[in-house]
């Protein structure tokens, strides 16, 4: 007997696996506005495949074709064959006791064949960590953050400078990450100039995008299925009732005063656009919802149907709320990758995974009137990995897993794909004559993708300005990807 | 009788010396401080954690559970069970948002849609007034003020969708409740 929705069988799935995952993470230029800079791009949406993905791996094709939609099945960095890969080398024992990975065909063309991949790209300075390196890819400044929750980014990120600069909502501004934890840090900085009034807009899909809330708040403990349906509660919140609540609840907030506590509070506007967004997710009896099997990226379910992951929940939700806000900037972190401190063969699973959402997010974006042609996509590793195995969880085919920190050239060299309007297309380069003061890499680095974001949205001389007022060693914006 | 020159001035000189002694000794007593004006009264507010507990201990006169939710086919056979942690499981759908506020709403919305929860119906209050006062008392500890009072009852009169469940929501949505 199959239940209709089965989504509702994964709840409980859904929730041990992100309860799980915050186990495991939680420890641990004034210009003028956009439209003056002469790009066609009005946003910029930034993909931050965290976890640690090495060069060898994604562009070397060092175990086959890791990331086929992006870059095809022939080695883009030299010393890795001038033939074409074939699929991944998945251990068997893997292959037997894990769920099939579910993902659409592979795209005939690769997408680094419409825009421009810098192959050495470099994360020259600071921890190869996983706060620090999204810290670099937000802020554009390289740092030692605490991985922590309640840290802030010691300089300012790009979702205040777009806020602050343009005076726009919080919904201008989102930050989605595949797990919460120390990430949610990100959502703002510590500088007293910017600060929590201009953060982003911090989700974590997991936890909010799921049937956790209208579940447990239902309280209901005992369902029927009769033949057509369970009956899936939801949680109704009318625009009339919303409204009413938002007028009752100004009478009463008239005689409190405002915290002062320097938490990210969203305006009563934002907090509305936000409900409604949430609300329409816990309306919805079928609770497809949360991630329709039309998403078609995840693992294979017991009954046949598909298992999101982390990564492929996050990036549909980040489709939602591109397609619906339209916001100047974006940043999604994904993490399915970092399962390669103890399984190879998991870090090989979440490069096709990841490749696949990435995919999917460029294809939604150039569907998507108000999105396409408008939009640019920065596709870039938080860090890489060690160069070497660590020996733990060894697979037949010799491979254990791989950690990351200690900052060897595995670990600072990665690599950036940047799809969009302004982006030549076709162009693979890898620049070595990239001059700066304080600049030994002579190459592109990680601190350039937020400089470039920046630039591309009209603020980069503020950032420049800001961190060079801070101390710090501003990113450069990398002409070399624009037409 | 008559004042001699110099009774007077010094008479002149001892009351200016007073008005002086005087003017100053009330400003001596202007410097003390009651209190400050702003942050010193801002509210602290309520972690997740105590929100959800205060939200269960208020609207359902409990502490959230943990249970398993049974799913029965149609002759009440048993198809499948997974166990659900209320309180674990709010706390890391709010943990997953930047500004818990909108979630929390929303929660609150579940709650008190709820049959656990049992509101009456609009229709089913007689006295609105008494409903509002009696809420008041339970969700924020006193009575409500007569502005509010009456811009609730005026609400209620008004708007067909301001009933039991908005007067709670607005409630526990309210910077009042959701602070220490």
């Amino acid at each position: 007997m199959r239940i209709p929705r089965r989504t509702f069988l994964k709840a409980a799935g859904v929730a041990g696996v992100a309860l799980a995952a915050r186990r495991t993470f939680g420890p641990l230029i004034r210009t003028s506005h956009a439209g003056s800079t002469g790009l066609a791009a009005k946003r910029v949406v930034i993909v931050a495949i965290g976890g640690g993905l090495r060069l060898s791996e994604s562009l070397g094709m060092a175990d086959g074709a890791t990331m086929p939609n992006l870059f095809g099945s022939v080695p883009l960095v030299s010393g890795f064959g001038p033939g074409a890969v074939g699929p991944v080398a998945f251990a068997p024992e893997f292959v037997a006791g894990t769920p099939a990975i579910i993902r659409p065909a592979t795209a005939t063309t690769p997408l680094h064949t419409q825009g421009t991949l810098v192959t050495n790209l470099r994360y020259a300075e600071g921890p190869p960590g996983h706060l620090q390196g999204h810290c670099t890819l937000v802020s554009g400044a390289y740092n030692q953050m605490e991985n922590r929750g309640d840290a802030r980014v010691p300089t300012p990120t790009l979702f205040e400078i777009v806020r602050r600069e343009r005076g726009t909502a919080a919904t201008d501004a989102w930050y989605l990450s595949a797990v919460g934890g120390f990430y949610r840090a990100l959502q703002t900085s510590a500088d007293p100039d910017f600060g929590p009034r201009f953060a982003g807009t911090f989700l974590s899909p997991a936890g909010p995008m799921s049937a956790i809330v209208p579940l447990v708040s239902s309280g209901v403990r005992r369902y029927r299925f009769d033949g057509m349906s369970l009956g899936l509660p939801t949680i109704q919140d009318t625009p009339a009732e919303a409204a009413a609540v938002r007028r009752l609840g100004s009478i009463l907030d008239g005689n409190t005063p405002e915290y002062a506590d320097g938490e990210v509070r969203s305006s009563p506007d934002d907090r509305a656009a936000i409900r409604e967004h949430l609300g329409g997710l816990y309306a919805d009896p079928t609770y497809e919802s949360f991630y329709p099997d039309s998403v078609g990226i995840g693992l294979t379910a017991d009954d046949g149907g598909i298992d999101s992951t982390n990564d492929a929940l996050t990036v549909y939700h980040a489709e939602q709320i591109l397609t619906r806000f339209k916001p100047s900037v974006m940043v999604v972190t994904l993490l399915d990758i970092d399962a390669c401190h103890l399984d190879y063969n998991g870090y090989l699973r979440g490069q096709l995974l990841a490749d696949a959402c990435v995919r999917r997010l460029w294809e939604t974006i150039q569907s998507t009137d108000g999105l396409r042609n408008e939009t640019a996509l920065l596709v870039v590793p938080e860090h890489g990995r060690h160069l070497y195995h660590n020996g733990r969880y060894p697979d037949s085919l010799g491979r254990s897993g791989i950690d990351h920190g200690e900052g060897d050239d595995g670990d600072r060299n990665v690599w950036l794909l940047a799809l969009g309007p302004d982006f030549r297309a076709g162009q693979v380069i890898a620049p070595t004559a990239i001059a700066q003061s304080g600049r030994t890499s002579g190459r592109y680095e990680s601190v350039d993708v937020a400089m470039t974001a920046a630039s591309i949205l009209g603020h980069g001389d503020v950032l420049a300005a800001k961190l060079t007022a801070l101390g710090k060693r501003p990113g450069l914006t990398m002409q070399e990807l624009f037409r | 009788m008559q004042t001699s020159l110099p009774k007077l001035l010094l008479s002149l000189l001892l009351l200016a010396t007073f008005a002086a002694c005087e003017k100053a000794y009330v400003y001596e007593f202007d410097e003390v401080s009651l209190g400050a004006d702003s942050t010193g009264r801002a509210p602290r507010a309520r972690t997740n954690n105590q929100f959800i507990r205060s939200l269960y201990a208020d609207l359902l006169a409990r502490t959230p559970e943990s249970y398993d939710v049974v799913l029965e086919g149609p002759t009440g056979e048993e198809l499948g069970r997974f166990g659900i942690d209320e309180e674990a499981y709010l706390l890391f759908a709010l943990d997953g948002v930047g500004d818990p506020a909108p979630l929390r709403e929303l929660i609150a919305a579940g709650i008190t849609g709820s049959e656990a929860l049992a509101l009456p119906a609009k229709d089913e209050v007689d006295d609105p007034a008494a409903f509002i006062i009696d809420w008041f008392r339970r969700l924020l500890g006193r009575e409500p003020a007569a502005h509010e009072l009456a811009a609730f009852v005026a609400e209620w009169d008004e708007y067909d969708a301001v009933g039991p469940r908005t007067v709670l929501r607005a409630l526990v949505g309210s910077r009042e409740y959701q602070s220490q």
